[in-house]
């Protein structure tokens, strides 16, 4: 990166939140701090919801994922809109019609305090960690390329999100949020046609393709019945929109983002317009990897990405271990081009390519073995390395500022909800009848004790796996125990609060047991955990609590 | 119109005769689906056409896959 990249990095992110500083500096009373001014219509919520799904992992990891192994991933959205219209349906007209504040306030009003402290909590552990994540996430990949100082990223970073997300509350998320999501559309598509710009000129759009498809990259759907097939049709149809429902339904940092609304319409039609361009816009974001696959068949990628890790282990000494890795590699490839520039139809070109993924693996275990901890799956770094070495400097400080944006949108939702439930439903239960004022100070101090909590898991945290697969594995463990409350509320009438949290807390302890100790795909958790509440909080209701008292209505 | 008061308490924005007895938590199962079905709305028509183009996506990307895999 150069002075111009810098600057464009710098305007970028700095200019948005001010704004939005400038646009909401006020004195809100709780209702305009937590749901905004009511002056928030559609197409901000709908940008916004979007924002807060869109964190920066998405736009590291997604293009890496299908460089590694396809566009398949692009099922895990599948279910994505059929949830959405459920939560237009019954969720939305609900909270707007008992006005609540937070998702678990109406866990409160239609069960008990214990159920809705509950589900809060539930919500809190899972949404702080994942809040650590999403800061730590682009902190690493970044820090490692540009030889950035680590935990000075995280703090920078978060110090800044926090900063404004305090002052400014929910209706600051929702402004800063439309123009950051800009930003990264325009990033996004910059770097999409700058990479099908500089495949060979001899090479047409459709031949590029076929290339890539051969070679595995495109298959997006695959209606096979294999349950261990990661991604296929029908595990995103179900566990997707399981996962999707638990998320825009009894998530906070979504419920917030559509509740800011200025009417019961504008949040539908802003989930709405989530539920038709979420699937495009993750494809395109996946063709984006696809697309620097193809790349990388004509210039001579990095044997591993993650380049700081690969000099760890030659300084520790393994070297000649490595360049021999090196000289096989680059053999592989340049008969690969070679193939691919006179016969691409050729059989040998995928076998050349499954020969290139092995000696990738094999220079994995080595790193492992010389202690160079590559702490993420190295697709992470394939997006970041081709915009630092192949993009034209401006565009690289915007496709940084595109990171830093998707970083700002998601964090800060997140901490505005972490802030909310704690206020509204922990802080509020136990001291009620304080002055309005007093309530929002109260919001401001837990929003910023959140702020620092998530700074301090980002950095302790290492990740173990795929970056966007750790934040969907960790919301799937608990978003199904959650989802399960919210579906007994809606649809069981006649079981009642007792029934409800402890069926709920057998639940997430079976979940919690099948994670820790059997392989099951992370998205059927979701099911798993909202088929065992509506299930134990059943048969405790017949059971053990049937005597509870009736009805209070 | 019954208005909730902008601070809430601790029911929320609950209406007086929708307000458990007695100052504590009680079940209140009128909030549930049962009095308001979701689906016999006027938005009907826009779930129905969310749904179709949600179909002609799909079948474009299994289009894409057929065309390119």
């Amino acid at each position: 990166m150069n002075r111009v990249d810098y600057i464009v990095l710098l305007a970028t992110i700095i200019a948005i939140p001010l704004y939005g500083l400038w646009r909401t500096y006020n004195h809100p009373n709780l209702r305009e701090y937590l749901k905004g001014d009511r002056t928030i219509r559609w197409g901000t919520i709908g940008l916004s919801v979007l924002a807060t799904q869109a964190g920066p992992i998405t736009f590291l990891s997604m293009p890496g994922q299908a460089y590694e192994s396809g566009i398949g991933f692009i099922q895990n959205y599948f279910g994505q809109p059929f949830a959405l219209i459920v939560v237009c349906a019954v969720f939305v007209p609900i909270y707007q019609r008992l006005k609540v504040f937070t998702a678990y306030e109406y866990l409160g009003q239609r069960f008990d305090k214990k159920t809705r402290l509950l589900g809060g909590f539930l919500f809190l552990i899972q949404r702080g960690i994942a809040g650590g994540i999403t800061i730590y996430a682009p902190a690493i990949i970044l820090s490692a390329l540009l030889g950035w100082d680590l935990n000075l990223t995280i703090w920078l970073a978060g110090g800044f999100i926090i900063l404004y997300t305090v002052v400014g509350g929910t209706k600051i998320v929702s402004l800063t949020q439309r123009y950051q999501i800009l930003v990264i559309f325009v990033g996004m598509a910059l770097a999409f046609g700058i990479a099908v710009s500089r495949l060979p000129a001899d090479l047409a759009f459709p031949d590029a393709l076929h290339i890539a498809g051969r070679m595995g990259k495109l298959q997006a759907v695959d209606f096979s019945m294999d349950p261990s097939k990661r991604y296929t049709f029908w595990s995103g149809i179900l566990g997707g929109f399981f996962l999707s429902l638990s998320y825009f339904g009894a998530d906070q940092s979504q419920v917030q983002r559509y509740l800011a609304g200025n009417s019961l319409r504008a949040s539908r039609i802003g989930l709405l317009f989530n539920a038709l361009v979420k699937v495009p816009l993750q494809f395109l974001i996946l063709l984006l990897g696809a697309m620097i696959f193809l790349f990388y068949q004509f210039e001579k990628p990095p044997m591993f990405f993650n380049q700081p890790s690969y000099e760890r282990a030659i300084a520790n000494g393994y070297g000649p271990k490595l360049n021999e890795l090196q000289s096989q590699f680059d053999d592989v490839f340049n008969r690969k081009r070679q193939l691919l520039q006179t016969a691409p139809n050729d059989p040998a070109v995928e076998q050349l390519d499954s020969r290139a993924r092995a000696i990738r693996d094999e220079t994995k275990k080595v790193l492992e073995r010389a202690g160079a901890n590559p702490k993420s799956k190295d697709s992470d770094y394939v997006f970041i390395t081709f915009v630092l070495q192949h993009l034209p400097h401006g565009v690289v400080g915007l496709l940084v500022a595109v990171i830093f944006c998707a970083t700002m949108s998601a964090t800060s939702a997140v901490l505005n909800a972490l802030g909310s439930t704690t206020a509204v439903d922990f802080y509020r239960v136990f001291r009620p009848g304080a002055s309005d004022h007093h309530y929002v100070v109260a919001t401001r101090w837990l929003t910023l004790g959140w702020g620092i909590i998530t700074i301090a898991v980002a950095s302790f945290c290492s990740l173990v796996e795929n970056l966007i697969e750790a934040g969907n594995i960790l919301a799937s463990v608990f978003y199904g125990s959650i989802l399960g409350l919210f579906l007994v509320a809606f649809f069981l009438r006649n079981v009642r609060g007792s029934a409800v949290f402890f069926g709920a807390v057998l639940a997430q302890t079976m979940v919690l047991v099948l994670f820790f100790t059997t392989n099951i795909g992370y998205l059927w958790y979701n099911l798993i955990g909202c088929a065992a509440v509506l299930l134990f909080a059943w048969i405790l209701q017949t059971t053990l609590f049937r005597n509870d008292s009736p009805l209070a209505s | 119109m019954w208005e909730a008061p902008l601070g809430g308490d601790q029911f929320g924005a609950l209406p007086p005769w929708r307000r458990p007895q007695g100052g504590g938590y009680r079940s209140n199962c009128t909030m549930s689906l049962h009095e308001h079905p979701p689906f016999f709305s006027s938005w009907r028509k826009a779930y129905v056409f969310a749904i179709v183009l949600f179909a002609v996506e799909v079948a474009l990307l299994y289009a894409f896959t057929l065309r390119f895999s």
